[in-house]
């Protein structure tokens, strides 16, 4: 079973690679293990299950989320004032 | 906010109105782009630059007369870098070409003259200016030229050319040493003020990694992150690793270790001068760094649980239960 851990990683992999997230809505199992992750039966029926629309609304986001982020704390606390 | 306390400190306004001064009497067409790069450089990015020679000049107990004369020489010094920089990187339109240059030409020629009333023609002072001028023209001309190895085997060297294009800097550290009578500690002085400005550079770097990837100029983040070269078709592939290590590597600890290296170099150097305004900034920038990365690491990982949660529901997530090792 796929512990909180290796779903994070799966989860962020999906936002961020569109080839992973086709391979995995596919084959769950199979482009888990990809990356090392070993899916229970529960697990990849959830997967095969995922809203397209749902995924895209999380993945758009989440990249421009991650290029402000680091804007943001660069910004705040470099340079030491 | 933190514009406006650079802006309100009394010492800051009494040089930008001395600057504005020397402006309002060059020809009218360069008065308003003059005012208008003043205000540029008046961001707090440049707070170092703006406070450097005025901590050396109280650590070193000079006249305020002299402090002011030399932080007027910075920033006339400064704009006019700030000038060439944009001229190097094309970012001058064509209608204001001719203006930038000779606004350049004037800034340049009120610098040396405040250099020209402080030092005596046999003043070391200006083999110093000679010595960082070089290193600023030899890292402006190869500033779109990445080292030649990766981030990861980047030597000492290549991180200090990294800084380079910082080194007009240096310039009044010189100054307020030989004013002062403090020659013996330009060297470490300068090495500190070299090693703070490749932090900063690093610091830049990480800021700016997406829109350098976009306009294809190189950038040290990037090259951390992702082992393709920096070069178009390999845009979309470099930009996935970048994000790829924020939330699934190591969150870019190890770059920002080797910047806090740096800042740390920069401290112990430091101490040499005994200078209390740049030993605080540097413990403060040391500060910053380490939550930057810090943060960086929480932050991304506590998105990825959210949206592991939202894509899960909370029954698949449970980790299976440990057994305590007396029952084992």
């Amino acid at each position: 079973m796929a512990n909180r851990e290796q779903l994070d990683r799966l989860v962020g992999k999906t936002m961020l690679d569109v080839s992973f997230r086709d391979r995995l809505l596919g084959d769950p199992e199979g482009a888990a293990e990809s990356i090392g992750v070993s899916l229970t039966e529960a697990q990849a029926n959830r997967i095969r299950q995922w809203d397209l629309d749902v995924l895209d609304a999380l993945a758009g986001p989440f990249e421009d989320w991650l290029n402000w982020l680091i804007q943001w704390l660069t910004e705040l606390f470099g340079r030491g004032w | 906010m933190q514009e406006s306390l650079l802006l309100s400190d009394p010492k800051i306004l009494v040089v930008r109105a001395s600057y504005c001064a020397a402006i309002k009497r060059l020809a009218p067409q360069l008065v308003n782009a003059g005012c208008h790069l003043l205000d540029r450089i008046s961001t707090p990015n440049w707070t170092l630059e703006w406070h450097l020679p005025r901590w050396l000049g109280d650590a070193f107990g000079l006249p305020p007369a002299r402090i002011q004369a030399l932080v007027l020489s910075n920033v006339y010094g400064l704009t006019y870098v700030r000038l060439q920089d944009d001229l190097v990187d094309d970012e001058v339109s064509q209608a204001t070409r001719m203006t930038t240059i000779l606004l350049a030409t004037a800034l340049y020629h009120l610098w040396m003259l405040q250099y020209v009333q402080l030092f005596a023609g046999e003043s070391p002072f200006w083999s110093y200016l000679e010595r960082f001028m070089a290193q600023w023209l030899r890292a402006t001309q190869s500033s779109n030229n990445p080292p030649v190895t990766g981030f990861q085997s980047y030597s000492e060297e290549d991180f200090l050319r990294l800084g380079e294009r910082g080194a007009p800097l240096k310039i009044c550290c010189a100054g307020a040493c030989l004013l002062a009578g403090r020659e013996e500690v330009i060297p470490p002085l300068t090495s500190a003020v070299d090693h703070l400005l490749v932090s900063a550079v690093l610091i830049d770097h990480a800021k700016d990694w997406a829109d350098d990837l976009t306009a294809g100029r190189y950038n040290a983040f990037v090259d951390y992150a992702s082992p393709h070269p920096q070069v178009p078709h390999r845009r979309e592939a470099n930009r996935r690793q970048v994000l790829e290590e924020i939330c699934l590597g190591d969150a870019a600890r190890p770059y920002f270790d080797v910047l806090q290296k740096h800042v740390q170099i920069a401290a112990e150097k430091a101490r040499a001068v005994a200078c209390p305004g740049l030993i605080q900034h540097l413990q403060s920038f040391e500060s910053g760094v380490v939550t930057i990365r810090d943060r960086l690491a929480d932050e991304a990982k506590a998105w990825l649980r959210m949206a592991t949660e939202q894509l899960f529901g909370s029954s698949l997530l449970s980790d299976p239960p440990t057994i305590p090792d007396e029952r084992r």
